[in-house]
């Protein structure tokens, strides 16, 4: 696992790709706390949640190359013909992309200690906000590594995971559409159903959608509010996710194919 | 033979695959699926309920300092007094909101998941959108007098009664940024008027207070709030040439009114406060009132050897003036009142008349100064023509706040007159919050006067405030920041990486 | 060890490998011949655990590769036909990383890295980026991932491919090198890089094991029919009459005619089993009839001509 980990980290910051992404993060955070700042007011909670809505262009970009580059350049062999297991190299990866990550976020932190030095307040929920961003990059970083597991193109794997962190992002949005369309269409005249019944179902389909966005979970740590549950939910997701990609790798040790 | 001879044939040409294979299928099929079933069943339960309480509820800390989206013990005591058999309904007449970033939700949302947490099972949460489900309004209030159709935010509901609360509402807000239409939050009472609510719904209210409007006062919401949470219920009554004190009240205020009272409400008032009527009046010297000398109500007051002066107290000890104003000062309180002030020794007042006695010779009214200046503190008033304070050079000790009694009457009247609006205001309470040492001698006079059961009155919670230290903050340190954070960080890393690319190129 | 037993590869209706069982002992060089699309590749990918197979094991010193993976795969190194080289990391980086997966301990590392460094003549390139080495080199650097942990087994899947004659041959040298201390598996579409490597050679085409043999054995089996190709100038007809009348020669085929210039090319096939070298007996008779040589010379049997030969003894 370390020697996966050590290689991706390290080739992050071999190419120009790891500097290129410290470079837009930190101008895309900096500009969102100047932003604050210049006001004399910084909630670092809400810089915080902000960048989290552009997970969707910076974990396809980070976790894009992780399998599918091995595949294409024919590396993958090393994984499978050496003695060591397929969930340590998916490990080895996901970790190297967390931390990555986390390296991005030093720009936070600075950001922190310019607001507490300021005067300025950076109370439970900042770290709250701290928490709910990294469980999130570790649900979306699962999920960008499984969708490079899938295809030895580069692009069509930052298209797989820009699509789904796309669709659960915006899952509260579908929700309330899918649940309003729908109802709007069984109460038509079409169906003449009880609309107060039409209502109920449709109320509860909405919760179900909902009931899978990690951002509605966790939007109360912001506000000091730390319950356990959403965190379950986005490491055991993320759990589920990455011995997913392990299966997918290892199905060459079984598969007639 | 034949068809024996094709099968022979078939089991020739297919090549048994490796058992060993499909056993690693099967393992790694199964294996992904029970991890699946496990997770999702794990977060399931997260959802079930024990005693109508999720376990997912059980699971959640409110980190928060002040406690802002837990429910604090006071509430926690009082609903496990309640009866078994208690439910208070709290519904949302909305869809459930589900982006409470920076609106009045982020505060009540998550704290009404907090009572049904702690309540075990006495209160539930609803969201329930009238226009989605009309019938919730009629199933709430079936004869139609509490005018739901027009109602927003949420409905607490108990025993046939409610009691509407606007999540606007439950917030203190910053009266500077009020005046140019912005709402800045600065303290959180979310609790308080659901508490209150609770409170009131279940017990009853105990006493009735009347707000007397129409003589140019300001919004008394914020004290409303505060009457509420100690169980007294409140209504305004319109100054006019035919005042009649209701019947059901128990205590009358004049919150900052700017203008004088009618004829008649002078013997109205008098022959309540004679049958042991209480009564709060706070004016304050300022802006527009400068002029309103306040006769008929200084007639009024002159049976309880009270009046009002029409002057400015000018503070002139340093040692008093707050921000060094000797308009904006401490005052001290008098040695029987620190026990209403709550131990607090000085309090502060702002613009204030002088009260002084009417010199009404009757020896069974009993008056007493509450607050008092400085001895050095001395008079003004606004000369109009110039708009400056002309300032009386005699300096001596003059009274902000005085209470006035009748002994030998089994049911005497009280009267409690401020010269200053910082013990009554909505402005000040939203500035200083309902913990602010006025605000609890406020609180204090009243449950004397009353006898009125606060013991589950909430405090408002602080919200955080995230502004900057301005002094720290200069628009050079700003503008060296902004350059650092946007162009000279990016920058350097863009240099480093082509440093790096092009150093590792050509190995 | 490995041994091999009856190994068998589909993809959909085809079977790239059908029913492949071979026993490699200790210590042996292993060619493994066949043309391309013989399923080499595909043998090899399932030895060292690339590549699931259908049916069939494979045993690794007494490991199997499907129940004890990774207890088989220490005992490997293995170079893929297309070498597994990140080309955004040195050489030393590369290596270094293999050293990690490999589990290689710290302290051996460096004197490991520095004598198979030395060993394949690659000391110079260390902190070279792989990417910008040549075709050449990058093959070394795919030969020394496979020597690092120093495994018992080598598996070297076309390691001259794509090579210059010079490359080629110091692989070669390099190969004969290992096979001291290694037991190594070679795979090859050219004879001649088998004959001059391997102790024994494993002969596959369409999936199946077509000969197994010792290089000597080989040879002599080979050895039965030899080609020749003659270029001369003369009358076609009456020296082609004159070659076949010589004993020992089988069959001639003229390839080329040109009347004009009466150059002429044929094809000799003769029984090389003879007593008297048939290739003299040509001289002799070209020169008598006073018709001059413009080339002469023995032909390299293809590797179809190989099948046959051995198929049909």
């Amino acid at each position: 696992m370390l020697a996966v980990y050590k290689r991706e980290l390290a080739s992050y910051f071999r190419s120009p790709v790891g500097y290129i992404a410290l470079a837009l993060f930190s101008f895309l955070s900096g500009f969102l706390f100047i932003n604050q700042y210049s006001n004399g007011s910084v909630n670092i909670s809400t810089e915080i949640m902000s960048l989290c809505s552009f997970f969707v262009v910076i974990i396809p970009v980070i976790t894009m190359g992780l399998f599918s580059e091995d595949k294409k350049r024919g590396t993958e062999v090393l994984f499978y013909t050496n003695p060591l297991s397929l969930f340590d190299v998916v490990m080895g990866k996901f970790l190297a992309a967390m931390t990555l990550i986390a390296i991005l976020f030093i720009n936070v932190f600075l950001h922190m200690i310019i607001t507490a030095a300021s005067g300025g307040v950076v109370n439970i929920g900042s770290w709250g906000s701290v928490i709910v961003y990294f469980c999130l990059a570790i649900l979306f970083t699962s999920i960008g590594i499984l969708a490079s597991a899938l295809t030895d193109t580069q692009i069509i794997s930052a298209i797989i995971s820009f699509v789904i962190i796309l669709v659960i992002q915006l899952l509260q949005t579908i929700s309330t559409i899918a649940s309003s369309a729908l109802s709007s269409l069984l109460s038509s005249s079409l169906f003449a159903l009880d609309p107060e019944k039409v209502n109920s179902v449709c109320s509860n389909i909405a919760a179900a959608i909902n009931w899978l966005s990690p951002f509605s979970k966790t939007q109360d740590f912001r506000y000091g509010v730390f319950s356990v549950s959403p965190l379950v939910f986005c490491l055991s997701m993320a759990l589920v996710f990455l011995f997913l990609t392990y299966r997918i790798l290892e199905k060459k040790r079984w598969s007639q194919n | 033979m034949s068809s024996k001879d094709n099968k022979a044939k078939k089991s020739e040409t297919k090549v048994q695959t490796d058992k060993r294979a499909g056993k690693l299928k099967l393992f790694s099929i199964s294996s992904f699926i029970i991890l699946l079933v496990i997770v999702l069943a794990v977060n399931i339960i997260f959802g079930l309920k024990i005693k109508k309480t999720s376990i997912d509820d059980y699971l959640t800390y409110d980190m928060t300092a002040t406690g802002q989206n837990s429910v604090s013990d006071i509430t926690i005591t009082y609903l496990q007094t309640l009866p078994a058999d208690t439910h208070i309904r709290i519904v949302g007449l909305m869809d459930k909101p589900t982006n409470l970033r920076d609106t009045p939700y982020e505060y009540t949302v998550p704290l009404l998941e907090d009572y049904v947490a702690v309540s075990g099972g006495k209160v539930t949460v609803e969201y329930i959108n009238p226009t989605k489900y009309p019938s919730i309004l009629t199933e709430l209030d079936p004869n139609g007098v509490y005018d739901l159709a027009n109602a927003t935010g949420y409905v607490v509901y108990c025993n046939g009664q409610l009691i509407q609360i606007n999540p606007v509402d439950c917030f203190t807000y910053d009266p500077s940024y009020l005046q140019y239409g912005y709402y800045y939050p600065t303290s959180n009472i979310v609790e308080q008027k659901f508490t209150s609510a609770v409170v009131n719904l279940t017990q009853g209210y105990s006493y009735k207070a009347y707000f007397v409007r129409g003589l140019g006062e300001g919004s008394h919401e914020q004290l409303t709030n505060m009457l509420a949470s100690m169980s007294i219920d409140s209504a305004d009554i319109q100054a006019s040439d035919s005042f009649t004190v209701p019947s059901d009240c128990d205590l009358l205020i004049f919150n900052g009114i700017n203008n004088d009272i009618t004829d008649s409400m002078i013997e109205a008032i008098r022959s309540y406060l004679s049958g042991g009527g209480k009564m709060i009046v706070a004016v304050n010297y300022y802006n527009t009132n400068v002029n309103e000398s306040f006769p008929k109500l200084n007639m009024l007051l002159s049976n309880y050897n009270l009046r009002i002066q029409n002057s400015l107290i000018v503070e002139n000890n340093p040692g008093y003036q707050i921000n060094s104003d000797p308009y904006n000062s401490l005052v001290q309180v008098a040695s029987a009142f620190t026990e209403i002030a709550g131990g607090n020794a000085t309090l502060r007042n702002s613009y204030a008349r002088p009260i002084t006695e009417a010199d009404t010779p009757y020896t069974y009214i009993q008056v007493s100064p509450i607050l008092g200046t400085s001895s050095s503190a001395s008079v003004g008033v606004v000369d109009t023509s110039t708009g400056n304070i002309v300032q009386n050079a005699n300096q001596t000790q003059y009274n902000v706040g005085m209470y006035s009694t009748f002994t030998g009457t089994p049911t005497p009247p009280e009267v409690y007159v401020f010269g200053t609006l910082t013990f009554t205001s909505d402005e000040y309470i939203s500035n200083y919050g309902f913990n602010d040492a006025n605000i609890v001698f406020t609180r204090n006079a009243i449950r004397s006067m009353l006898a009125a059961d606060d013991s589950v009155y909430v405090e408002g919670k602080a919200l955080s405030n995230y502004s900057l230290d301005t002094s720290k903050l200069n628009s050079n340190a700003v503008t060296i920041l902004t350059f650092v954070l946007v162009a000279i960080i990016p920058l350097a890393f863009v240099i480093v990486g082509v440093v790096v690319y092009n150093k590792r190129k050509n190995l | 060890m490995i041994e091999i037993n009856n190994l068998v590869k589909r993809y959909g209706d085809i079977k790239a490998v059908n029913g492949i069982s071979f026993t490699v002992n200790d210590g042996e060089v292993l060619g493994f011949l066949g043309p391309n699309g013989a399923g080499k590749s595909t043998t090899m990918n399932i030895i060292t655990g690339y590549l699931s197979s259908t049916s069939g094991t494979v045993k690794v010193n007494g490991h199997d590769i499907l129940e004890e993976p990774e207890e088989a795969k220490k005992c490997i190194g293995y170079l893929p036909e297309q070498p597994p080289l990140y080309f955004d990391m040195t050489v030393l980086e590369y290596l270094n990383f293999i050293c990690d997966l490999k589990k290689v301990p710290r302290s051996e590392r460096k004197e490991q890295l520095a004598s198979i460094l030395s060993m394949i003549k690659l000391t110079d390139m260390a902190d070279r980026l792989i990417g910008n080495l040549s075709k050449g080199y990058k093959q070394r650097v795919g030969i020394a991932q496979a020597l690092v942990g120093n495994p018992d087994i080598l598996i070297l899947d076309e390691p001259t491919v794509g090579l210059d004659p010079n490359q080629i041959l110091e692989i070669r040298k390099l190969i004969r090198k290992l096979a001291d201390k290694h037991t190594v598996i070679l795979s090859s579409h050219i004879l001649s890089e088998i004959q001059a490597v391997c102790d024994r050679v494993v002969i596959i085409n369409a999936g199946k094991v077509a000969a197994i043999d010792t290089i000597t054995d080989l040879s002599q089996k080979l050895s039965g029919t030899t080609k020749l190709s003659l270029s001369f100038k003369g009358p076609s007809k009456e020296v082609i009459n004159k070659i076949r009348s010589i004993p020992g020669v089988s069959n001639v085929v003229p390839v080329v005619s040109n009347e004009d210039t009466s150059i002429h090319q044929v094809e000799i096939t003769a029984d090389s089993s003879a007593k008297n070298d048939v290739r003299t007996s040509v001289f002799y008779a070209m020169s008598k009839g006073g018709w001059p040589m413009l080339e002469f010379r023995s032909m390299d049997p293809s590797l179809e001509e190989i099948f046959l030969s051995i198929t049909s003894v």
